[in-house]
């Protein structure tokens, strides 16, 4: 059976909008509503719990050289039974399993990513918020340590598989030397500046329909501020331990207050090429 | 012939199956009988649900899992397994965790997500929650503290005359490396790796299993959240809700139809004789010594004199 392309991987370093824009996919699917802990897009490539559900299996005890083959298989599964295309977050690495050698998602049944890339100036202070780090902490850990990684050991029963991030600039050229299917890349700064326009046109590249009025209600249903003021009042399950608030400033800049120059200078050391690329290097 | 109890049912198997619990019994209808030979392609009957690993109808059931083994699971009373590893132990692993429950679905018995100890009293605390909400790791810090274990990760639960019982499923626990450190009570024989390469270990608890029904005093609902272990009794409309998010296995309840079994079952459990509560910790692992505690003097106090 030839595999359904109804996946769009919604890929990003952590902290780069990828939640604001699954909240508005969320808005536009109900029209102009979002609840934080109810967002309706299609899950979260690391979450341990939908592979459970999809091969009756418990994550923690699927032998790792099966690991990585299996969550293909849970997601080709996903986008053949889906009548709709399906928008799974990620925030891996894209690369070749160490285990398998394959690729790391099913591009069989890859309609397209949309990938978010955000200043690693202004990621480096939300990263410092969401670890509970200092910014030295998160600059030496994150954004620029080769071997960075979400959910550190894969010896402790944790709800998300451990993810291979790198530095904030291997992350983004991983993701650039994708041929298999095409990666639309989307800065966020561009998406605070104009969003109409920006998120209007992401959706015309992966062929979604919507009017421009669907787009606007959605948008204003998943402004950070409606979000931030969800998470207050509620709370926001996807937070993690340490981060105090997951919605925390969302402002483009905020590196020009908070960065000394040694710290600007180790972060466009190691991120160089990708902060050149994408319009970050002369700000 | 070998025979053994698992959730309530007689097994009869032509090959040992070490994680089992022995028990000798006169053969009756209903009797689960295990054999080794090869898997069909297809089910005899129309398919309902297809899945990666699986598909089924109401009284048939086909499992695969690559370089493991093959299961035809029918009529609620017949296991037929076709390995394709020589590690048998992984094979086994699937027969605990996924086909025992598939017999029980097509028994018309929906097993629950819990592990329990038993209270000095006699009878049964459980501990329900999805997969890491630290099911196993209080039943094991509690057995530190000396309660006996009861089950792991899986229990029947039947009502009879208002009183809510419980039966164990097989006397293996399945823990993560980082609460068998903590534990005391189990030697490093009794302690083997559950799968290869997995990040499980079981303990195997035959001495102390308990094969026949107990009754249940209470149903503790673990979750994660908050900076300190809160603990609170939970009404049982409110129980209803999580009852239903712990049935083992629920993603099977509409292919295989059982819906109104479903809700047969939770309604009866939630009428019962038996107190429900609330527990939420922190996330940090190392708050299980303290939830222990809490549970012992908030709920077990309360309701295991």
């Amino acid at each position: 059976m030839e595999n359904k392309k109804n996946i769009v991987w919604l890929a990003s370093y952590p902290k780069s909008g990828n939640t604001w824009f699954r909240s508005f996919i969320s808005a536009l699917r109900n029209k102009g509503e979002v609840d934080i802990n109810a967002i309706s897009t299609e899950g979260i490539f690391s979450q341990k719990r939908g592979l459970e559900e999809c091969l009756d299996l418990d994550a923690d005890e699927i032998p790792v050289s099966k690991m990585d083959q299996f969550k293909r298989i849970s997601f080709e599964h996903q986008s053949n039974t889906s009548a709709m295309k399906c928008f799974v977050k990620i925030h891996d690495l894209y690369s070749m399993s160490k285990i398998d050698h394959q690729p790391i998602v099913p591009q069989e049944s890859t309609l397209a990513a949309i990938y978010f890339v955000r200043n690693p100036l202004d990621v480096t202070i939300s990263m410092a918020n969401h670890n509970g780090q200092t910014l030295d902490e998160a600059i030496a850990k994150v954004v620029c340590n080769e071997h960075a990684h979400l959910v550190h050991s894969e010896k402790h029963a944790q709800d998300q598989f451990q993810q291979y991030l790198g530095t904030w600039n291997m992350h983004v050229e991983s993701w650039k030397n994708v041929s298999a299917f095409p990666v639309i890349f989307i800065r966020y700064e561009d998406m605070k500046m104009n969003p109409q326009d920006s998120f209007s046109q992401v959706l015309k590249q992966i062929e979604y329909e919507a009017t421009e009025e669907e787009i606007q209600l959605a948008l204003e249903a998943s402004q950070f501020e409606k979000l931030k003021n969800q998470e207050v009042e509620f709370g926001f399950r996807e937070k993690p331990k340490a981060c105090k608030s997951f919605f925390n400033k969302g402002e483009v800049g905020q590196w020009k207050e908070h960065l000394n120059q040694v710290q600007i200078n180790k972060i466009r050391q190691f991120n160089e090429p990708m902060m050149r690329e994408f319009g970050y290097w002369e700000e | 012939m070998y025979k053994y109890v698992a959730l309530g049912m007689q097994i009869q198997s032509e090959i040992e199956i070490p994680g089992l619990f022995p028990f000798d019994f006169q053969e009756s209808g209903g009797t689960v009988m295990v054999k080794m030979g090869t898997v069909p392609e297809t089910l005899q009957n129309e398919i309902l649900e297809v899945k990666p690993f699986s598909f089924f109808n109401e009284r048939e059931f086909i499992y695969h899992i690559p370089d493991a083994a093959k299961f035809y699971i029918t009529n609620g009373d017949k296991i037929l397994i076709e390995p394709l590893t020589d590690n048998l132990d992984e094979v086994f692993f699937y027969l605990y965790t996924g086909v025992l429950a598939t017999v029980l679905f097509q028994k018309n018995i929906l097993p629950f997500h819990v592990s329990g100890v038993v209270l000095k009293n006699n009878t049964v605390l459980l501990f329900a929650g999805h997969q890491r909400a630290g099911k196993s790791s209080t039943s094991i810090m509690l057995q530190n503290r000396g309660y006996l274990p009861f089950t792991d990760d899986t229990a029947v639960l039947q009502v009879k005359n208002g009183l809510c019982y419980a039966t164990s499923s097989y006397p293996i626990i399945r823990a993560m490396e980082r609460t068998l450190e903590k534990q005391s009570v189990y030697s490093d024989d009794e302690i083997t790796p559950k799968i290869k390469e997995g990040f499980k270990f079981g303990i195997n608890f035959h001495k102390k299993f308990t094969p026949e029904q107990l009754p249940v005093s209470g149903i503790v609902f673990l979750s994660e959240d908050g900076d300190e272990v809160e603990i609170s009794p939970m009404k049982s409309t409110e129980a209803i809700k999580w009852l239903k998010f712990n049935i083992y296995r629920k993603q099977w309840v509409n292919g295989m139809k059982k819906e109104l079994l479903e809700f047969q079952t939770i309604s009866q459990i939630a009428q019962s004789k038996l107190h429900f509560f609330s527990v939420k910790r922190p996330w940090e692992s190392d708050s299980f010594e303290i939830l222990a505690q809490a549970i012992e003097d908030q709920v077990i106090h309360q309701i295991g004199k």
